[in-house]
């Protein structure tokens, strides 16, 4: 019986299809109504009892068949996970209350919201006919209507209704899902593994275009109302069903038909420009996967206030419309197409593979971002695939070292472990930073198995994947057929062990299901006697989250005769290896040395030890496993290795390693890479504030103008004393010699060689950063800066130069140093006219103005605003000019630009963590309370978890009892919202701890236990029951009991 | 068959008379032969013009009309008829329409520099000017004076002009803006009397993502139309120059 296998899930019915009808949308109420026909396969003999999810929702009535109002209840427990009357404000218990619910209400244990009773006429019943039940139980369909409605949703749904009634403003009211919790805002059944196909009709005014998933298969208007009626054949989970309502201006693709995008009134110019690109990846995973995109169509909606940069949904997706861009602006492409082909990615592996569980959310969303990884690598090249790659790893290292050590496998369904380990709580229960950075580490992670098996295995698994979960989007595929919609960590395994020999058990052992990442501390020495390399590697295991690495790790080692590779096994904490080596010392020989990339260079090897021939070592070269590295060869190996090693990984780490040898041989090679042309240009940025770097540390002993400023002199500047210009910018009029004195000018502006653009953009901020030998920044510097922003001339160019601009004000800002600020004078006339420095007061000066002037003609994004209100907070800290809060608060008013909106509240949230000002924290608080835009409360939220007034047991004004209520009921009021509550435990953690915290008075100890025993001891009872029908029951008691177990603590403490 | 001469009038009297010659069979012709008939072509024209003029002066008026000419043509002799003939045969060949002449500006100056040739500011009276009309305004104002200034050798004056420029639009902008909207004190002044240092008060937008994602600081320096046409042009390229030195190992 094909049934039976879907029995995996202990939910008693199979969901074939759903119609989602929509019949009513106001914007002005923000409301919706409607109903939704759920087609249901009752699985069990005693069909009695329905659970399904839905949560903020008004049920009206439920029909069964065409039976009317069939009794249903509808409870929701995470209403009472946080009990404002709770005394103990301690998160343990609440966290164990969390757990416990969200167990209750998941739908993969048969649970919900939601509990339909099946009226007895409807009911099969076992005795009835024996023989043929199993006939009989198949026949059966249920088909289930519930009427219901949303109002004022919290989130779900965002409804954006600006408050004035201009016309355009009326033309943009819009709304749109929010996220992936489909109970949100229709009763469903809220599950990654229960896909159905769907229909969904929505009726709304004639001027508004309904974008949902599936395809358009009709269109009616009546009455000045126009009905869209989409269908899905696809089967896709109801968390993957989306939906964007307004008056939205669209554009097809030029180069496919099927990719559609919607943009909200007035940016269709930015809209074409910023899809246009879209067919690329599409194109690329197709032929990649060698399977087609199984949705019949694609689209794109970029809205406003979306909760996250993208979401992707069944055949479309949902993105912030900041990700869209002029074609006058440079820098926002890279993001803008990521993001993109990272929605497309999830058409394939996301959205219409998924997981079956949250244990398996890593595999998904690692598979996902491997994908995007590979169009971008193919899109923006390898060295910027490299570059992103070490960047992810070194954040994951640094959260794991740092916060949490990340375990991928989130915790079981039925888990009774200790909740003060993140690891061990439920994937919906996990912060959004958390989530963040696990998905770097799933992208890794999938790499690692791509390594292990090889890319076009991989390739194979995943168009197998394909296949399979095609086959069961044919028309006449079984029901059953759909459990190959989602994959799970173990049968991800199955299959890669059944296609190749290979187990990826270890590797999942390792990385997956234990968290930590380890650390090697590497070194090595010659022995000449017998040509050997000694290599010592050490694991230290002692720093927080690392974990012992077993397995194989290559060395490559760059000799005079060429490079070898040797992968060596790492068994113990400390290893010692010895490694052939494979050329002879040579002496005054002048012989090109083979690179591994096949060059041959000269190199001038005066530095090196004559009696070795190692030029340089290097560990893990392809970061083939997540590790922090740490190795230790002399300075000129790593000069030598920044200099002819084509890979940037090892620039990069050699560029790390070399600001510890700060010497005049440092000083040469950093010039040299920082003016070769070839050189990737992240890598030079990167060797500006190296050299920087160096030179503020031999401050006393440097003479001479830095390399970087005769650099940019050379490259970006006109003279009119020699006409200096082999440079890649082209310049639009030469200067020929005159008889002035040596003056340098910027040229003026010409953006055409992004490489070079980027160059000239970062490299003012690395000069900034000089120091002389009073640890000040050089006048000559500062005046440089000023020239620089004086004779800026974008007139001619065909680039904007906002980011150009804001990156010099960042430069400004970098000038500031504290050193001979020994007044602290509260007389601010005296302090502006005469303590302050002359350099300071100019860029007080400087900054006003173009913070005024980005107010009449604005940059992109308000770029430049958002700099100048960095360096204006920077001038607050460092120079001590008493800049009014209330600026910030000005800027962070809800109108204003979120960009900049974001800026403001980052310093204000920054402000209470040095200041522990209480009015900025209240003001703080009351924004992630009350702000419209929820996409801001969430940011400013997370940024408070990093930048916290006080932490756990530190001593600070603000840590008393009245924030501790105020956070407490911040929390019991987004019931809903999870996401955001998670972040607030999070932040309540990092203040608090998981005890109740230290600032209030201690509570009856022997009443707390008692009261903690009771609790448990009903929850106990609650987690594992039966029948269904009993368990409604059992969660009102339970309830009732903690109310009364509460006030029953109230009274004893108040008496 | 074409002779270097300055005027249109002459470069178009040759070829027409040279066309005539064609029309008349010759596909060749001496040099000193054409320059011949040229003159004597020229003396007859002249000799008709002089008549005419003479003609029109007897009868007092200023302008010839019809009649003159014909009775001019009477008194040279030439028969009517024998015009009539010419005129009824079919032409050959026609006259191209002459080049356009190509004025040679000087190049336009931004600015304009003093002049150099006179001591005095204004120039004197001749003397068959009566005394009781005004004297000459200053020589700028009615005489035009050519002057060049190398652009090349000026290039950072130019620059700083520029800049100058521009910054001094910036400051006044922001200066009006600050008298004419609220504004806002950046410094917690404290009691303290500070007025030199303020912030334009922000209007709050419904739709603030508008005036952020359509900036409006490139407007002057293209039209959009021509940056949309090489939009795509850009974006490849731009992705192009970005992964040109790639170089790490596949």
């Amino acid at each position: 019986m094909e049934l039976e296998e879907l029995r995996q899930v202990t939910r008693s019915f199979v969901l074939s299809h759903q119609t989602l009808c929509i019949t009513g949308v106001s914007f002005d109420k923000r409301c919706l109504v409607g109903y939704t026909e759920l087609t249901l396969h009752p699985l069990v003999k005693n069909f009695n009892v329905i659970k399904l999810n839905a949560r903020q929702l008004t049920i009206y009535a439920v029909t069964i068949n065409g039976e009317r109002n069939v009794e249903f209840s509808y409870d929701d427990p995470n209403m009472q996970t946080f009990l404002e009357d709770d005394p103990r404000r301690d998160l343990s218990s609440v966290l164990k209350r969390q757990q416990r619910f969200s167990e209750y209400v998941d739908p993969d244990e048969g649970n919900g919201e939601l509990t339909i009773f099946i009226p007895s006429s409807l009911q099969q019943h076992a005795d009835s006919a024996t023989t043929n039940h199993e006939t009989n139980m198949n026949n059966t369909v249920y088909k289930v209507t519930i009427d219901f409605s949303l109002e004022q949703p919290e989130t779900g749904i965002h409804f954006f209704v600006p408050d004035d009634d201009a016309k355009v403003s009326r033309l943009s009211r819009h709304l749109f899902t929010t996220g992936h919790d489909a109970r949100l805002w229709f009763p469903c059944v809220d599950s990654y593994c229960e896909p159905s196909t769907w229909t969904i009709d929505v009726t709304v005014e004639e001027s508004l275009t309904v974008v949902a998933s599936g395809e358009l298969v009709e269109c009616t208007t009546q009455n000045e109302m126009k009905t869209y009626r989409f269908y899905l054949s696809t089967p896709a989970p109801a968390p993957f069903i989306g939906l964007a309502i307004g008056a939205f201006e669209s554009v097809v693709d030029s180069n496919t038909q099927e990719i559609t995008n919607y943009c909200l009134p007035g940016l269709l110019t930015l809209l074409t420009n910023t899809t246009s690109f879209v067919h690329e990846p599409l194109e690329y995973f197709e032929e990649l996967l060698n399977a087609s995109c199984q949705y019949p169509n694609y689209k794109q909606v970029f809205v406003t206030e979306p909760f996250a940069e993208c979401t992707p949904f069944a055949s479309m997706a949902i993105f912030n419309v900041n990700l869209l861009y002029p074609s006058t602006v440079i820098e926002a492409t890279w993001h803008a197409r990521t993001q993109m082909a990272f929605a497309l990615a999830n058409q394939f592996f996301g959205c219409f593979i998924t997981m079956r569980s949250w244990r398996d959310w890593w595999l998904l969303k690692g598979l996902a971002l491997y994908l995007t990884n590979i169009y971008t690598r193919r899109a923006f090249g390898n060295n910027e695939y490299r570059y992103n790659l070490k960047r992810d790893m070194m954040e994951v290292i640094r959260y794991e070292r740092e916060e949490n050590p990340i375990r991928l496998d989130f915790a079981p369904v039925k888990s009774e472990s200790d909740l003060s380990n993140v690891n061990n709580r439920r994937g919906t229960m996990m912060s959004s930073h958390y989530l963040e950075v696990a998905a770097k580490k799933a992208h890794l992670v999938v790499r690692m198995i791509d390594d292990f098996i090889g890319r076009e295995i991989m390739m194979q698994i995943l168009n197998k994947l394909m296949c399979l979960a095609t086959t069961a989007c044919l028309k006449d595929a079984s029901l059953s057929s759909r459990s190959r919609l989602h994959i799970s960590s173990k049968s991800f395994s199955r299959v890669v062990s059944t296609l190749t020999t290979k187990d990826i058990q270890a590797l999942l052992t390792q990385w997956v299901y234990e968290s930590g990442c380890p650390r090697l501390i590497g070194s090595f020495t010659f022995s000449r006697k017998r040509n050997v390399v000694e290599l010592e590697i050490k694991q230290d295991t002692t720093v927080k989250g690392s974990k012992k690495f077993l397995g194989s790790l290559v060395i490559r080692v760059q000799e005079l005769e060429g490079s070898f590779s040797q992968t060596i096994l790492l068994e113990d904490s400390i290893t010692k290896y010895e490694l052939t080596c494979h050329s002879k010392v040579r002496r005054n020989k002048k012989k090109k040395i083979p690179l591994l990339s096949g060059d041959e260079v000269d190199m001038d090897l005066s530095q090196m030890d004559v009696e070795c021939p190692i030029l340089w070592i290097r560990i893990d070269p392809d970061l083939k496993i997540i590790r922090e590295l740490q190795f230790d060869q002399a300075d000129f190996n790593w000069q030598y290795e920044l200099r002819y090693e084509r890979d940037i990984l090892s620039q990069f780490e050699a560029l790390e390693a070399l600001k510890r040898y700060p010497s005049q041989n440092t000083r040469e090679t950093l010039g040299t890479v920082l003016d070769s042309s070839t050189c990737f240009y992240r890598v030079r940025i990167e060797c500006a504030h190296v050299l920087t770097h160096i030179a503020n540390s031999m401050a006393n002993t440097w003479t001479g103008t830095l390399a970087t400023l005769s650099f940019f002199r050379r490259v970006f500047m006109s003279t009119n004393s020699t006409s200096s210009s082999a440079s890649t910018t082209a310049s639009s009029t030469n200067p020929s010699s005159s008889t002035a004195p040596v003056t340098h000018i910027v040229r003026i502006n010409d953006f055409s060689n992004s490489q070079m653009y980027m160059i000239q953009k970062m490299i003012p901020q690395a000069i900034a950063l000089q120091r002389n030998k009073d640890r000040v920044c050089p006048p000559e510097v500062i005046n440089f800066l000023f020239e620089l922003i004086h004779y800026n001339e974008n007139s001619k160019n065909r680039f904007s130069d906002a980011f150009y601009r804001s990156s010099l004000i960042d430069a400004l800002g970098n000038t500031l140093t504290n050193v001979g600020l020994t007044s602290t004078t509260t007389n601010v006339d005296l302090l502006l006219n005469h303590t302050l420095d002359n350099n300071t007061k100019r860029i007080f000066d400087e900054i006003l103005l173009q913070l005024n002037f980005d107010k009449i003609i604005p940059s992109y994004g308000f770029c430049v605003t958002c700099s100048c209100l960095q360096i204006l907070h920077k001038l607050y800290v460092i120079s001590g000019i008493p800049i009014d809060i209330n600026v910030f608060y000005e800027y962070a008013m809800y109108g204003i630009f979120d960009r900049v909106r974001l800026t403001a509240c980052e310093i204000l949230v920054e402000q209470t963590e040095t200041r522990m000002n209480p009015d900025v924290l209240d003001y703080i608080l009351t924004l992630i309370e009350t702000d419209p835009d929820y996409n801001l409360r969430r940011k400013i939220l997370q940024h408070l978890c990093r930048h916290p007034p006080f932490r756990q047991n530190q001593t600070c004004p603000l840590n008393n009892s009245s924030t501790v209520h105020r956070l407490w009921s911040l929390m019991t009021n987004f019931s809903y919202d999870n996401q955001i509550r998670n972040d607030l435990t999070e932040l309540y953690q990092v203040m608090y701890g998981l005890n109740r915290p230290a600032c209030l008075p201690a509570s009856n100890d022997a009443n707390e236990s008692s009261l903690r025993d009771e609790l448990d001891d009903v929850s106990d009872t609650v987690v594992d029951i039966d029948p269904e029908r009993l368990s409604h029951f059992r969660l009102a008691r339970y309830t009732d009991d903690t109310k009364a177990a509460a006030t029953k603590l109230a009274s004893t403490s108040s008496k | 068959m074409d002779t270097n001469s300055d005027s249109p009038y002459d470069v178009l009297f040759e070829r027409s008379l040279a066309l005539i010659v064609r029309e008349y069979g010759f596909d060749n012709i001496e040099l000193s032969a054409y320059h011949q008939i040229l003159d004597v072509s020229n003396t007859i024209l002249r000799r008709l013009l002089l008549n005419v003029k003479n003609l029109t002066e007897v009868q007092s008026r200023t302008e010839p009309c019809p009649a003159d000419i014909a009775r001019s043509l009477q008194m040279m002799n030439v028969k009517s008829s024998l015009l009539h003939q010419t005129c009824n045969q079919p032409i050959k060949h026609r006259l191209r329409s002459p080049d356009r002449q190509t004025e040679t500006h000087p190049t336009k100056l931004f600015r304009v520099t003093h002049t150099t040739n006179d001591n005095s500011s204004r120039k004197h009276r001749p003397i068959y000017i009566p005394d009781f009309l005004p004297e000459f305004p200053d020589p700028h104002t009615f005489i035009s004076s050519e002057t060049y200034a190398d652009l090349r050798k000026d290039y950072p004056r130019v620059r700083q002009l520029l800049a100058d420029q521009r910054r001094a639009l910036q400051r006044s902008l922001v200066k009006f803006k600050l008298q004419t909207n609220e504004k806002i004190s950046v410094i917690n002044n404290q009691g303290a009397n500070i007025n030199d240092y303020f912030l334009i008060k922000n209007t709050t937008s419904p739709l603030p993502y508008l005036a952020a994602l359509l900036p409006q600081d490139q407007m002057d320096s293209e039209s959009t139309d021509a940056m949309e046409d090489e939009a795509t042009v850009d974006v490849s390229a731009r992705t192009k120059s970005l992964s040109a030195t790639e170089d790490g190992e596949i």
